[in-house]
C-alpha cells in the first residue's frame, strides 16, 4: 500500500484520488473541447473509463500518479497534475519519470498550472528519486510547452516520437526534460 | 468616431473610441489572455493606456486598434503600433507591433489576419524602416506568429524587465525589416 499523498502549496493540494465523486468532478470541468483540444479531443464514456484505469494503475504500481489538483480557498477540483512512468505506445524514454497537469479552463492563466507542476516536479527529485523529468506534449498546443519552458524544461527533439494511437494533430509528441541538477540549481 | 484604419477578411481594424476601456476589460482583460502580458490589468491601467494611445495616435497618426469581427460586430482583440517605450529597451522609439486575442477567438487564425495588416500600415502609411516585436520565450503562441511572419529573432536587443512577473521578466524581440517584408509578400 503506497504511503498517502497529500502535497499542499500556496494555493493548491494535489492529493489522492477520492473515488467516483472525484473523477465524475473531473470528467465534468475538463472533459470539454478547450482543455481536451491538444489532447486527443474530448473523451467518450469508454475513454474516460481509460484514464481513470490508467491514473489508478499508475497509483498502484508506483504510490505516484496524476494526483486531484484541489484549490484551497474553495475546495474546487481544478484539474489533475502529478507524476507517471512514461508508458504511451512509441515512446521514445519508456519508464522515464513524467510530469504532466490537465486543468478546467476558467483555472487558466492563473498560475495554477505552474504552481502544481513545481509541487509534482519537487516530489519527484525529492521523494520520489527521480534524476530526470520529461513531459510531453503536442506542438500546437502552445500553452503547455510555454510552461514547460517556464519550469525551465530543455527541449528534447532528439526523444520525439508518434504515438499511433492519436491522428494529427495530436499524433507527433514533443518532449522536453529536466534533470535533478538544473532543477535543485533553478529552486535554489 | 472611431477611424477604420484597416479591412481584412473578417475583421476591421479601428481605432480607440470612449468607452472602449470598459469593453475591453470585460472583454480581453481575462487571465488566460493576459497570462503571459503580465496579467491582468485593473480598470484605471486600461484607461491610462488608451489615454495614451490616442495622444500618440493624434501626433503620430498610429496606436494601438482594436479588432472587429465584421460578422458578429464584436471586439475581439487589439493590435497596432506604437513606439518601444519601455525604458530598459535596447532600441527605443523603434515602430513596436503587438497583439492579443479573446479567449473564446483562440485558434482561428485572427491575429495573423490582423498583424499583416498592421505590418502593412506600418510600411506603406509610416515608412517604418523596421518593426519589432516584444514577447517572452514561455509565450510560444507569440513568438510561433512572430517567426511565421517573417521576423528575425533579435537576442541583441533582448533586455530584463523586473516589473514582469519572473516567467516573463526576459524580454525577447524580433524584427521585420521593409526589405524583409517587401520580399516576404
Amino acid at each position: 500500500m503506497a504511503e498517502p499523498v497529500q502535497i499542499e502549496t500556496g494555493r493548491l493540494v494535489l492529493r489522492d484520488w477520492r473515488g467516483d465523486a472525484d473523477w465524475d468532478e473531473f470528467f465534468r470541468v475538463t472533459n470539454t473541447p478547450a482543455v481536451m483540444e491538444w489532447l486527443g479531443g474530448v473523451l467518450d464514456y469508454e475513454g474516460q473509463a481509460r484514464t481513470r484505469g490508467r491514473v489508478e494503475s499508475c497509483h498502484a504500481n508506483n504510490g505516484f500518479c496524476f494526483w486531484a489538483v484541489e484549490r484551497k480557498a474553495d475546495g474546487a477540483l481544478l484539474g489533475f497534475c502529478g507524476l507517471k512512468r512514461a508508458d504511451a505506445p512509441g515512446c521514445s524514454v519508456p519508464g522515464a519519470m513524467e510530469v504532466g497537469w490537465r486543468l478546467r479552463e476558467d483555472a487558466w492563466g492563473q498560475g495554477y498550472a505552474k504552481e502544481a507542476a513545481i509541487a509534482a516536479l519537487d516530489a519527484a527529485f525529492a521523494r520520489f528519486g527521480a534524476e530526470e523529468v520529461v513531459a510531453f506534449t503536442v506542438d500546437g498546443n502552445t500553452m503547455s510547452w510555454g510552461l514547460m519552458i517556464a519550469l525551465g524544461m530543455q527541449r528534447r527533439a532528439d526523444l520525439d516520437y508518434r504515438d499511433e494511437r492519436f491522428e494529427p494533430p495530436w499524433r507527433d509528441h514533443i518532449v522536453y526534460a529536466i534533470d535533478r541538477a538544473r532543477w535543485e540549481a533553478r529552486r535554489g | 468616431m472611431a477611424d477604420i484604419i484597416a479591412e481584412t477578411g473578417r475583421l476591421v481594424l479601428r481605432t480607440i473610441e470612449d468607452g472602449d476601456a470598459a469593453l475591453q476589460n470585460r472583454l480581453l482583460n481575462t487571465p488566460a489572455v493576459m497570462a503571459r502580458l503580465g496579467g491582468v490589468k485593473e480598470l484605471h491601467e486600461i484607461e491610462a493606456r488608451h489615454a495614451r494611445a490616442r495622444a500618440l495616435y493624434a501626433q503620430e497618426g498610429f496606436s494601438f486598434l482594436f479588432m472587429v469581427e465584421k460578422a458578429s460586430g464584436q471586439m475581439v482583440g487589439h493590435c497596432g503600433l506604437k513606439r518601444v517605450d519601455n525604458p530598459l529597451a535596447k532600441n527605443p522609439g523603434d515602430f513596436e507591433i503587438g497583439w492579443l486575442v479573446r479567449e473564446d477567438r483562440w485558434r482561428m487564425g485572427y491575429a495573423e489576419e490582423a498583424v499583416r495588416a498592421v505590418l502593412d500600415w506600418a510600411f506603406t502609411r509610416h515608412d517604418a524602416p523596421h518593426v519589432v516585436a516584444l514577447t517572452s520565450q514561455p509565450n510560444v503562441a507569440s513568438w510561433r506568429l512572430m517567426e511565421k511572419l517573417g521576423m528575425e529573432r533579435r537576442p541583441d536587443l533582448d533586455f530584463d524587465d523586473p516589473d514582469w512577473p519572473e516567467d516573463d521578466r526576459l524580454t525577447i524581440l524580433y524584427s521585420l525589416s521593409r526589405a524583409q517584408w517587401e520580399a516576404a509578400r
